[in-house]
């Protein structure tokens, strides 16, 4: 996978305050991200150094092959970006704001009414003449959301986009973020909302102490945690451990990981069923980032009051 | 170039959509002006003058440099704005071109409007509204724009950069009014004086443009 972003090193302080310490990170094409940390860890500061908008005190950054710092315009047109604030100005409508950003990166009319109808036609937000000022803070993201993606970006960063979204909204959001992943461009998400980070991201880091603790497990490990509501029987048992599974315990029903489970579910199933077992429920017993995330962080704080 | 000119017709599409009482505002200040040029104020470019002029451009500009300096960056647009694809030169120079430009065009209606109140109120001073005049307006005004582009970004609180300004403004033609009392000066002088300190500003604008500083502040 070819690298999008790569940090080497990078650290950045803010008087004797270090808030990022010889970070490294790589993020391929094709990659969601998720960036999560408590609060103060220093994501949007992390964002604002991807971004060139901070100057590292130390280490290289390189986005798309350009440090960041130079602020070539060539780079912040393939970037599409979600901070602290939206960015739009509240006199004009959300359409207006759209024609500004467009003009600025280089996006035609054509492409932008094209985008606006692909991704945001269900959506009056851009067609109700409104100046912002009168939207509410979910439809100023959603606004924030078609500014970042407008023009096809290779780079997404978005600092909390999921922020009071509505469900139309967030599965808008899901959509566009599958959308850049699926033509190869890098998305970072930065989020307190584990859910958010646990369905969208292929890869997540913890920030913590100016570095990234990269969550080791990858996904498809994760997911390999299975739950099968059936007899409490030893029996039940050997016939998972038999086709590859290991077995976790039983408490109102059987959960166990198993490598490729795709392939060996199936048959793990049949055996039980046939040696004369009912499954009452079988499903994945999604432990995804959001538990691995919550128990570093437990495991941490932990640490720090021992 | 084309950076500038979306700068510019932003600006302007904001500048359209504010409040109607924006509108209001601006009319009494060019009415108000006006009758103070044509009272006779004005009158004396190398004396007393030049504070009234000068005095102007201040509370006419700051009302736009508010918007298109301090606004933007307290609310953090700035940051946007200089990551969506506009070089930040292009965005410094297009917000200064728009303040200029309409602070020039509502200073030139003032002092248009000015003869026109002659015709009604009696005036003992001949009125000078002329060449001369228009420059130091101008000249006052590119330096507050350039001053308000570097202050907006120098200043913790941005918010108080009009007060520097007025300071700024008031020590400069305090100075040059001084020494008119006691020397003949040219009436290009002062124009000069507040062009060059605008070029200086503008020069350190950019550089600040250029640096971390461009982020959102705190304003306590």
């Amino acid at each position: 996978m070819t690298s999008a972003i790569t940090a080497t090193g990078v650290s950045k302080s803010f008087g004797s305050h270090c808030v990022i310490n010889s970070l490294s990170l790589s993020i391929g094409r094709g990659c969601v991200y998720g960036l999560v940390g408590l609060n103060g860890a220093g994501k949007t500061t992390l964002l604002r150094l991807l971004l060139g908008i901070l100057k590292p005190d130390a280490g290289e950054i390189r986005i798309l092959d350009t440090t960041p710092w130079s602020h070539e315009t060539a780079l912040y047109r393939r970037c599409g970006v979600v901070l602290e604030s939206d960015g739009f100005w509240g006199n004009l409508s959300a359409a207006e704001n759209c024609e500004v950003y467009a003009a600025a990166k280089g996006v035609g009319k054509r492409e932008l009414a094209s985008y606006l109808d692909e991704f945001w036609s269900k959506s009056d937000l851009f067609t109700s003449g409104k100046h912002v000022k009168n939207f509410s803070r979910g439809q100023r993201m959603q606004c924030a959301l078609c500014r970042a993606f407008m023009g096809n970006p290779d780079i997404c960063l978005l600092d909390e986009p999921a922020l009071a979204l509505d469900l139309n909204a967030y599965d808008l959001f899901k959509k566009l973020v599958f959308a850049a992943r699926n033509r190869g461009a890098a998305v970072i998400i930065s989020s307190h909302q584990l859910e958010t980070i646990d369905e969208l991201c292929d890869r997540a880091g913890i920030l913590s102490d100016g570095t990234i603790t990269e969550i080791s497990q990858s996904r498809d490990t994760l997911r390999s945690q299975w739950f099968i509501d059936t007899s409490g029987e030893d029996t039940v048992a050997r016939l998972i451990t038999n086709a590859g599974g290991t077995d976790l315990g039983f408490d109102a029903g059987w959960r166990f990981t198993i490598a490729d489970c795709e392939a060996k579910i199936p048959g793990i199933i049949r055996a039980i069923v046939d040696a004369g077992f009912d499954i009452r429920e079988a499903r994945p017993d999604d432990k995804g980032f959001g538990t691995a995330i919550r128990t570093i962080f437990a495991s941490a704080s932990g640490r720090k009051t021992t | 170039m084309n950076g500038i000119l979306t700068v510019i017709h932003k600006e302007w599409r904001c500048f359209l959509g504010s409040d109607r009482g924006i509108f209001f505002v601006y009319g009494l200040l060019i009415v108000s002006w006006s009758i103070m040029m044509a009272t006779g104020n004005g009158s004396d470019i190398t004396t007393t003058g030049p504070i009234w002029i000068v005095f102007f451009s201040v509370v006419i500009s700051a009302n736009f440099s508010n918007t298109v300096f301090i606004s933007e960056r307290t609310n953090g647009i700035l940051e946007i704005l200089i990551t969506s694809g506009l070089a930040r030169r292009d965005i410094l120079y297009g917000k200064m071109i728009f303040v200029i430009g309409m602070s020039t065009v509502t200073g030139m209606i003032c002092l248009a409007f000015s003869p026109l109140w002659e015709l009604v109120i009696p005036t003992e001073t001949e009125l000078a509204v002329n060449a001369d005049s228009l420059l130091l307006y101008t000249s006052a005004v590119f330096m507050n724009a350039g001053n308000s582009a570097y202050l907006s970004i120098r200043m913790g609180n941005p918010r108080l950069l009009h007060i520097a300004n007025i300071l700024i403004l008031a020590f400069i033609t305090g100075l040059h009014s001084f020494a008119a009392i006691h020397t003949a000066l040219s009436p290009v002088l002062l124009p000069f004086v507040l062009a060059l300190l605008g070029a200086v500003s503008t020069v350190m604008a950019r550089r600040l443009f250029e640096s971390e500083k461009i982020l959102q502040p705190v304003i306590l």
